[in-house]
């Protein structure tokens, strides 16, 4: 018998839930250490009820976005020049890929020196989590282009501005997705992570509540949560803007 | 009149740390709505010296002028047809063929009107929608062309355009091209490895030597146009370019 995809998905959710109420109802732990999930429904529920949980989302989205913005932004700058410039690739080149290798929540004690327990801070960590990541990415997109591209450019009238805007950036789009994929991956941890230790507002702060008010279901229903955004902007912004560049060039 | 002249024109290449001379001292002169095959062995610098036309290379040594004025960078005036289109996968063919107009700032309507010429002229109204990996061989080297004509260049430089197609639609595309010149009247260098391809399009086939390549010798082919590929009276001009070709082999 073939059981279709979306099927299979349902039912494995099922079990998993089915499981997991009667293992916590079987209180081999006590319901404090091992909520069942009607317990971490009804802390989302309560959770929203009161706007808590809202308001937590709003806030790490938007330093999310803020903070991904300027990592795009500035990692594509950085990641032309790098791929375009040799000095600029010998030199910067290694440190960025040393800087790359820095957890974004190392960043955290330098962060609230620099900023104090504010939102620049945890933006700031947001940001540099992920800005290397698309350096990297768009610096190799920029080196693979196809050199007869930019001759036939050239050889047509781009120069300077107009050749990066019109070829270079649009050339190596494919490989700047990755990039941003990843980023903002790195960005998300980054922003929950940075929440965590500033215990400042959005998600990684309810965490901490939950931590302190020794509730493990409400720590469990915002894990879910992050989760479940991270699933949504990956599936529904990442994954659309792929597959309309790769279809378009062919490469799916 | 004279579009291009070439003077003794050297190029080096470095190749493992040693420098190789790739062109010996190139002298060519064009006439203004010539075509002009470029043939040599493979290697032998006629694509180099193509470049160096399309100000895509700097020469080493030696000068070419273009309608009077020396050579000092790539121009609208001489639009270069890559072997592999060098088609931008991420634009449609309309896009790819406005590619030029855009940066030159030309208004949408007047793209647009150029475009459907060029598009109609080379048989791709109907693919002006199409993404690059959408089409055949045969269809990405006339979307090159219209390309490049769209431009409006005083002279075409075609780099072995036709090398990675089937016979059936090289021939085709040699009609085309013809066809072209007879309506647009561009002066075209075209460079081949083929011999067929060489005397159907060239009112002059220019024969290059091996590394470092001089001119071995320019053969004229007189024959009525348009030709095509298995014309007999084109043979004695391809065996008079087969026998320079083999020249200087051991």
């Amino acid at each position: 018998m073939v059981i279709p995809r979306t099927a299979k998905k349902i039912l494995f959710y099922v079990f998993l839930m089915t499981g997991w109420q009667l293992v916590a109802m079987s209180e081999v732990w006590p319901p404090n250490i091992f909520p069942s999930p009607y317990d971490v429904l009804e802390d989302l529920v309560y959770m929203a009820g009161d706007g808590s949980l809202f308001h937590g989302i709003g806030t790490s989205l938007w330093r999310l976005a803020t903070g991904f913005v300027i990592a795009a932004a500035g990692g594509l700058v950085l990641g032309i020049f790098m791929a375009r410039i040799r000095i600029v690739d010998h030199t910067i080149g290694s440190l960025v890929l040393g800087l790359q290798s820095i957890p974004s929540v190392a960043w955290v004690p330098l962060a609230i020196l620099w900023f104090g327990l504010t939102d620049l801070g945890i933006i700031f960590v947001t940001a540099i989590g992920a800005i290397f990541a698309v350096t990297i990415n768009t610096s190799s997109g920029v080196k693979n282009i196809n050199p007869h591209y930019i001759e036939a450019a050239r050889n047509m009238g781009a120069h300077g501005r107009n050749l990066i805007v019109r070829l270079i950036i649009p050339a190596a789009f494919p490989y700047m997705i990755s990039g941003f994929k990843q980023g903002w991956a790195f960005a998300w941890r980054g922003v929950i992570g940075a929440e965590l230790l500033f215990s400042f507002l959005g998600l990684g702060f309810l965490l901490n509540v939950g931590r302190q008010l020794n509730d493990v279901s409400q720590i469990i229903a915002v894990m879910v949560i992050i989760m479940g955004i991270g699933i949504g902007i990956d599936g529904f912004v990442f994954k659309r803007v792929e597959d309309g560049v790769m279809s378009r060039w062919g490469l799916r | 009149m004279l579009t291009l002249e070439a003077r003794d024109v050297v190029k080096y290449f470095k190749h493992n740390g040693s420098q190789l001379q790739a062109l010996g001292g190139i002298d060519l002169d064009v006439e203004d709505g010539e075509i002009i095959s470029l043939i040599g062995p493979s290697g032998c610098g006629k694509s180099t010296f193509l470049r160096i036309v399309a100000g895509l290379e700097c020469p080493d040594g030696g000068m070419i002028n273009f309608d009077g004025n020396l050579v000092s960078g790539t121009g609208p005036d001489r639009i270069m047809v890559f072997q592999e289109g060098a088609l931008f996968p991420w634009l449609n063919v309309r896009d790819n063929v406005e590619f030029g107009l855009k940066l030159a700032g030309v208004s949408p309507d007047q793209r647009r009107a150029s475009s459907d010429k060029y598009l109609e002229m080379m048989h791709l109204t109907k693919f002006a929608n199409s993404y690059i990996h959408q089409l055949s061989t045969g269809m990405k080297q006339r979307v090159a062309i219209a390309r490049a004509l769209v431009m409006e260049p005083r002279m075409l430089l075609m780099d072995e355009p036709f090398s990675a197609l089937d016979v059936s639609t090289r021939d085709r595309l040699l009609a085309e091209v013809q066809d072209i010149w007879k309506k647009t009247g561009k002066t075209i260098l075209f460079v081949t490895h083929n011999v067929v391809e060489a005397s159907v399009l060239g009112s002059k086939v220019v024969v290059f030597s091996n590394r470092p390549s001089k001119i071995r010798k320019v053969i004229n082919v007189d024959s009525e146009r348009p030709r095509s590929s298995d014309d007999a009276g084109l043979l004695p001009a391809q065996q008079e370019i087969r026998s320079a070709l083999r020249q200087g082999k051991v």
